[in-house]
């Protein structure tokens, strides 16, 4: 069983555009999706993977402690299982173009009590109560930075901002413990407070689903310099400054040459100092970059 | 046996209607195409008002077709029959009103593209 369990927070800092092959929707190469909720994901393969490449031949990380945390090569892949395990990413704070501030952190009620779910299954033990679902025209602020006169006009949908307390908590939350810890990130860290923005939990579902970046492609035909018969598609990709979260849990090590328990294997993968990596499609041209922040639960109420 | 039929056959249906009515319309039928093969993606970059209003200062033919075909079928399924789509919009609709006849224009014109590439040419 699991001996070990943390969160990995995602941040996005180019448009990242973790495909789920063609469609028949609205865009031909659309971004993975939860099928209940239509919130945007990113698989778990996918980050696990990244994280066993980024982990490789780093110093403080021998070839066996390697092969320990995330399992044999494949030919080997009968040996033992790796020890650690990883979660589907899932979102937590979703940007939208803002009339007032540039843009808005926005997330729900429902997305903040599976963040919620989530962390306390990760024994992530976070004091913080919802605040009351807002009316289907309002949206829940701290402060002003985001009104517009007397309005939050995100998009081209206005709400009515209701000032709530703990907004700004778990903003505050949000400031010390999910995003990136670089100095760089000094302005975003103390900006999410202010820029803090619950919505009705059906217009959060709306803006996932339809504020997402879309790219147009298209490839020339080399004589004539225009397009190519029937050579333009479109691209969805999750933009950038979203948020997303995915649990980390570990097992002591399976691999009979190393003595990891869990915990050390958590310690081991935090320590690495892996702040920044790619995610997703379309690497080579400068898609999918995302800072990371492994969080430490202070302590340790591990099962 | 259940007659209840899933609201994407509805709009199958309408879309299927409406494209087999442009189909008889040769002067058009292949930049209706084009337009529909775009839209769900213009709607979801620019937004639907921002949408109606450009196909409507375009004044091709298969520009207001389109647009008259979307505003139909949305303001049916708002419950406004014989209304304007965008002078809805503009005039009356709330902000969750707005939102919904989005999603609605898409999920139609997601139809609309397709039946429109089979009919009409166009890839």
């Amino acid at each position: 069983m699991f001996e070990a369990a943390s969160l990995l927070f995602i941040y996005v800092e180019t448009p990242l555009h973790a495909g789920s092959g063609r469609s028949l929707g609205a865009v031909d190469l659309p971004i993975q999706r939860e099928r209940t909720t239509d919130y945007p994901i990113i698989q778990a393969s996918s980050i696990k993977g990244r994280l066993r490449d980024e982990c490789k031949n780093k110093s403080g990380l021998s070839n066996e402690e390697h092969l320990a945390i995330f399992g044999p090569e494949t030919g080997n892949a009968s040996d033992h299982a790796g020890a650690l395990s990883v979660g589907d990413a899932r979102i937590l704070l979703f940007p939208v173009r803002s009339l007032a501030g540039v843009f808005a952190w926005t997330t729900s009620i429902n997305a903040l009590a599976r963040f919620l779910r989530d962390a306390s299954a990760v024994g992530v033990k976070l004091n913080l109560e919802l605040p009351e679902e807002p009316n289907p025209d309002s949206a829940l602020v701290a402060g002003d930075e985001l009104k517009a006169g007397d309005r939050i006009v995100l998009e081209e949908f206005s709400f009515e901002p209701v000032n709530n307390g703990t907004v700004n908590e778990i903003g505050k939350w949000l400031e010390s413990n999910a995003l990136p810890e670089g100095n760089e990130y000094k302005y975003w860290r103390e900006s999410l407070p202010k820029k803090l923005c619950i919505l009705p939990e059906d217009a959060f579902r709306d803006f996932v689903k339809y504020a997402t970046e879309v790219q147009t492609h298209i490839k020339l035909d080399d004589n004539t310099k225009t397009v190519a018969k029937n050579a333009l598609w479109t691209s969805e990709s999750l933009p950038t400054d979203s948020l997303l979260y995915a649990p980390l849990m570990a097992t002591k090590s399976r691999r009979e040459s190393i003595g990891l328990s869990g915990k050390d294997v958590l310690q081991k993968l935090a320590e690495l100092k892996i702040t920044r990596t790619r995610l997703g499609g379309d690497e080579t041209t400068g898609q999918g970059v995302v800072a990371l922040r492994f969080y430490q639960p202070s302590g340790g109420d591990q099962k | 046996m259940s007659r209840q039929r899933s609201l994407e056959q509805e709009r199958a249906k309408g879309a299927w209607s409406k494209v087999k009515e442009v189909a008889k319309d040769r002067d058009i039928a292949e930049e209706y195409a084009q337009l529909a093969k775009s839209a769900p993606a213009d709607i979801q970059s620019n937004g639907l008002g921002q949408t109606l209003a450009f196909w409507r200062a375009k004044k091709g033919g298969h520009h207001k077709k389109l647009g008259e075909h979307v505003s139909e079928w949305v303001m049916n399924q708002m419950n406004q029959p014989g209304k304007d789509l965008l002078d809805w919009i503009v005039n009356e609709a709330t902000t969750n009103d707005y939102r919904r006849a989005t999603a609605e224009a898409i999920a139609f014109l997601n139809w609309v593209k397709r039946f429109a590439t089979a009919e009409l040419g166009g890839e």
